[in-house]
């Protein structure tokens, strides 16, 4: 018999100098499976929140189009929109900017500033068929 | 069973970063003996790295800035002064290292006690199911290879055996899809055709740590009745009744 199950994965991804790397068949590694997708996704969302208080994005990449779809306009008025400052004109200086005004705030607000850079998943929900 | 597992430590434009997951690098019936390993493999990712290039101060140590100035003085080590600017550890490790003792190079490892490159984590008993996971190939112009760890994945099963089975039939059914793809079904009997079929390279997530990646030969290319392109992995599933 065979049961619709939900497992939580971790999307595999390579950084490098440039930015980084998702091959064409986006590669997960398996973390857990659950009989529920809430369950699931409730876990997933947990383990992003955990990955995104010890992580910056910009250390991730510094080509903003890699991290997030809106251009650059779109991305200060919506870091603005979330009370942050603008960001420095070199991309160098975007991981300390980071540090200096999105570390220091609450879980909540931490999340939200990751929200802008969607384009960064480090977990998701895969439906899998598992024979009982 | 205790795992030594390497941190999912990556090189990128702005220093190393840390992403989630691990890999599995040794297995041992004690914990003593793990922590063994990896205090010998922690010394030895120390020696390649910058401390001070894997993340803002705050992620690598629990000391505020002047309690770890304090402590590195208190071990004859003198912090970055002025002429290194804001933040300049950084810099200031990659200029004095190499003149300080291994005493005074392990005193400030001992400050950046939230920085780890490997851990050690006990293998609970869990309910588990065996996925089948899609091993990932690229294509570099002149052969596949596979250094992801993870692939596609679509079913499972709570039997192993009967995960290894269709696990061997869906590689049965994979490399008659490449065989036609990479030889547009002519056939290839014979050297040439063994040359034009053996062009896998599987070496798995690479060692961030390493000098450099294994020297390539040619040796090292999996014909393609060799090479996985499905592999079964345990997965836990402590969250289905």
């Amino acid at each position: 018999v065979s049961r619709t199950r939900y497992l939580v994965a971790r999307i595999e991804f390579e950084v490098h100098e440039y930015g980084y790397h998702v091959p064409e068949d986006d590669p997960v590694v398996p973390v857990e499976l659950f009989a529920q997708r809430a369950a699931a996704e409730d876990a997933a969302r947990r383990l992003e929140r955990a990955a995104r208080r010890t992580l910056t994005p910009f250390r991730i990449g510094d080509e903003l189009g890699l991290l997030t779809r809106r251009d650059e306009g779109e991305l200060l008025a919506a870091l603005r929109s979330v009370g942050l400052p603008p960001l420095p004109d070199y991309s160098a200086a975007w991981p300390g900017w980071w540090e200096e005004h999105v570390a220091p705030l609450s879980d909540d607000a931490q999340n939200l500033a990751w929200d802008l850079f969607e384009r960064v998943k480090f977990y998701r929900v895969v439906e899998v068929k598992v024979e009982e | 069973m205790f795992l030594v597992r390497r941190r999912n430590w990556q090189r990128g434009a702005a220093g190393w970063v840390c992403l989630p997951g691990e890999t599995v690098v040794a297995s041992f019936e004690t914990v003593e003996e793990a922590e063994a390993d990896r205090r010998v493999r922690e010394a030895a990712a120390r020696s390649k790295v910058n401390p001070f290039e894997c993340g803002p101060l705050r992620l690598l140590t629990h000391l505020p800035e002047p309690v770890l100035r304090d402590w590195l003085q208190d071990a004859g080590v003198d912090p970055p002064g002025p002429e290194y600017g804001t933040p300049g550890w950084a810099e200031w490790w990659h200029d004095r290292h190499a003149a300080m003792s291994v005493v005074q190079r392990e005193k400030v490892w001992e400050g950046l006690d939230k920085l780890r490159f490997f851990d050690v984590a006990e293998k609970v008993d869990r309910p588990v199911v065996y996925a089948i996971v899609g091993v990932t190939w690229q294509y570099n112009d002149q052969w596949h290879y596979s250094d992801f760890d993870g692939g596609p994945v679509t079913e499972a099963y709570r039997s192993r055996e009967r995960a290894e089975a269709e696990c061997r039939r869906l590689n049965a059914v994979a490399r008659e899809r490449w065989r036609a793809a990479l030889t547009g079904n002519a056939d290839l009997s014979g050297d040439d055709g063994d040359a034009e079929l053996r062009q896998f390279d599987y070496r798995g997530p690479g060692d961030p740590f390493a000098d450099r990646r294994p020297r390539f030969t040619a040796e090292r290319l999996l014909h393609l009745d060799d090479a996985p392109f499905y592999k079964v992995v345990e997965v836990d599933a402590g969250g289905v009744p």
